[in-house]
């Protein structure tokens, strides 16, 4: 009986999955996206007259990268006297401040400084100084394209109805298990976004490099704690007051992930408790058809994949675990001897309807995975080490911060941001 | 400003259709492989059952041949193989379908044919296999069943004299029922296990088994010199 329900759930949760990955693809393709990018090249057209600009940089012991997040910004192909950047201290206990002050007399750089209050702080601080007509922040682990603010200055002269603009984020350096992990997940999150932004279906607006008309804040108010994700927050309340999110997807930023597991864990928890609660402050988003494809897929299936991963990973413990205490007891019951090594027949391949299933999943997964690194300007490999190692670890990690970010909503428990 | 959001309802619909295709496409093929799997099963189930009714002809002429001509050791192997095929099938389809169930209660049948058969011609021939009749349960209620299960795939593996024979008590089969009252098995002191004359209840070792061996069987013969397909066992539940 339990065994029977769970065959069944698990056939549901894979109906659910491969439906909302053919929708995303589907969706991804509706505006024809497979064009190859352009990254090396200068951006193809100018858009005229250019608007000013300010990029708001909040530090919070950042010493080892934000010297090179400053000059990536000073070298964006960009009119220098339409460019500023906002250097905002968040009271750093590290060399970040003084390294900053380095920039003290360049003409497009102003820095602030204030005693520690959390990103919002920060960002709240820089906003009230701008005047510029767009308004975006860098976090100072990140480093953008020479081409990326053109691009995406393009999206917004392409419609006057976008208030602000994601772009490609990819990971900096691939030198650790964890990295190239996130190397593959930031490229699907390339076509994601691109999918969801011809949804209008984008839920997070992230922190490296977001562009916004600053306009907004005067409408729907400047950023808030929300649970240490403000950048989240901030776009479900622009979803909530129905103004549109786009995506430029060769406007590349390279952001430096966690190099250990432990340091994404944090992360990932981080990101994932501020979804669960931020989406329970923005519950009205939910099953609501005035918020579209968000309100009636992106959102519940967010959440709903969010507990899949978690089941799908019980189950799979579950089934290993079963398969271990199996092998155990064989091992108890006649001691380790030589198996029968002559080739089993075709007779003996696993070939339950479910096996082809995940399969489909998981060709779509590849196939979304090579679009994204077309897209995202790298060569599509289509078995790489960062494939390879996402699709066979992910699902896994993943559960850990997953449970342990239920955990915490549920015991009404803090997360940190380090 | 107004609300950007629009619901897309015909890529909604198209994916559905490509979605539940696919799913569709995966089932037929699953039944198709399916379908194959039984027809092989059958194809072995007749080819036992010709082998069976080859063996009793001979048997019926054992006057006009010599006992040296009787060769039952093709029987035994396809018997194994038919038993790991079941078991296999047996964990995808799960112990209820319908198929797998009409398959099993004639390899039910088959295994006492055979293990009447080879005692006859033991006794006429005076080389009568050891033979173990195995009762188990899979209905989750004899916990020691599945290592019993190892044991006797190791004992069918290494000593290829001796025939198992593997019966699911539950299987509902009068002809099962016959011997399982033939040897006094019950229910409740399952697994059990008849080797000669002795029938023992629950869980027997390997060493206890091994011990129960005629001594002329006893020198382990090398496993990839038998023919015995694979290394899993219908005996086990």
């Amino acid at each position: 009986m339990t065994s029977a329900l769970l065959t069944y759930l698990t056939y549901a949760v894979l109906f659910v999955s491969l439906y909302v990955e053919v929708f995303y693809t589907l969706s991804f393709f509706e505006k024809g996206n497979l064009s190859s990018p352009e990254n090396t090249k200068k951006s193809s057209r100018h858009p005229k007259p250019l608007p000013n600009v300010t990029i708001l940089v909040p530090c919070w012991n950042e010493e080892t990268t934000v010297k090179k997040t400053v000059h990536s910004l000073l070298a964006l192909n960009y009119p220098k006297k339409k460019l500023s950047i906002f250097l905002i201290d968040d009271g750093s206990t590290d060399n970040t401040w003084e390294i900053m002050q380095q920039f003290t007399n360049h003409p497009q750089i102003c820095i602030f400084h204030k005693d520690n209050g959390g990103k919002h702080t920060a960002l709240n601080l820089g906003l009230e100084h701008v005047t510029s007509e767009i308004v975006g922040s860098l976090d100072a682990d990140s480093f953008v394209h020479p081409e990326a603010l053109l691009r995406m200055m393009e999206t917004f002269q392409d419609d006057k109805d976008v208030m602000a603009v994601t772009p490609a984020m990819k990971i900096y350096r691939t030198d650790s298990l964890m990295r190239l992990i996130q190397h593959a997940e930031y490229l699907l999150g390339v076509f994601l976004r691109k999918a969801g932004a011809n949804m209008n279906a984008l839920y997070v607006t992230p922190g490296p490099f977001s562009l916004f008309r600053t306009i907004i804040f005067s409408k729907i108010g400047n950023y808030k704690n929300a649970h240490l994700t403000e950048d989240m927050e901030f776009a479900m309340r622009m979803q909530h007051n129905g103004y549109k999110i786009g995506n430029r997807s060769d406007a590349y930023v390279y952001t430096v992930g966690p190099k250990t597991l432990r340091a994404l864990y944090k992360q990932r928890l981080r990101w994932t408790y501020g979804f669960i609660n931020n989406a329970r402050d923005y519950k009205g988003l939910f099953f609501n058809p005035k918020h579209g494809d968000l309100g009636i897929l992106i959102m519940p299936t967010a959440m709903f994949f969010l507990f899949a991963a978690i089941f799908f990973s019980g189950v799979a413990f579950f089934t290993w675990g079963k398969d271990a205490w199996k092998g155990i007891e064989q091992l108890r019951a006649v001691g380790f001897h030589i198996p029968d090594l002559s080739l089993p027949s075709w007779f003996f391949f696993n070939t339950d309807a479910m096996i082809f299933i995940t399969a489909a999943v998981l060709a779509l997964t590849l196939g979304i995975l090579v679009i994204g690194k077309k897209i995202g300007g790298e060569k599509p490999h289509i078995i790489w080490w960062d494939t390879l190692s996402f699709l066979l670890l992910y699902g896994a990690i993943a559960t850990l911060w997953n449970i342990a970010a239920v955990y915490k909503t549920i015991a009404s428990r803090d997360v940190k941001w380090r | 400003m107004s609300s950007q959001h629009t619901i897309h309802w015909q890529r909604y619909l198209l994916a559905l259709i490509i979605t539940g295709g696919v799913f569709w496409l995966a089932i037929s093929i699953s039944n198709r492989i399916h379908d194959e799997r039984v027809q092989e099963i059958q194809s072995i189930e007749n080819n036992i059952s010709m082998n069976i009714l080859s063996l009793e002809t001979q048997f019926d002429l054992l006057a006009e041949v010599s006992c040296d001509e009787i060769d039952n050791t093709i029987l035994s192997k396809e018997l194994n193989s038919l038993a790991s095929r079941l078991d296999y099938m047996e964990q995808q389809r799960g112990k209820d379908d319908v198929e797998v169930e009409r398959l099993k209660e004639y390899y039910s049948l088959m295994q006492i044919k055979d293990y009447l058969l080879m005692k006859k011609i033991g006794k006429e021939c005076g080389d009568e296999p050891v033979s173990i009749l195995y009762f188990y349960s899979n209905e989750g209620d004899c916990t020691d069943c599945e290592k019993e299960g190892y044991v006797l795939t190791y004992l069918r593996e290494n000593y290829p004299g001796v025939r198992v024979y593997a019966f699911d008590y539950h299987i509902g089969l009068s002809a099962v029922n016959t011997i399982t009252s033939l040897y006094g098995v019950t229910e409740n002191r399952l697994p059990a296990v008849v080797i000669g004359r002795k029938t023992l209840y629950g869980f027997q070792s390997k060493e206890i088994m091994e011990g129960l061996l005629p001594e002329s069987l006893k020198k382990p013969t090398d496993t990839t010199n038998t023919t015995t397909t694979t290394t899993k066992t219908t005996t086990k539940k």
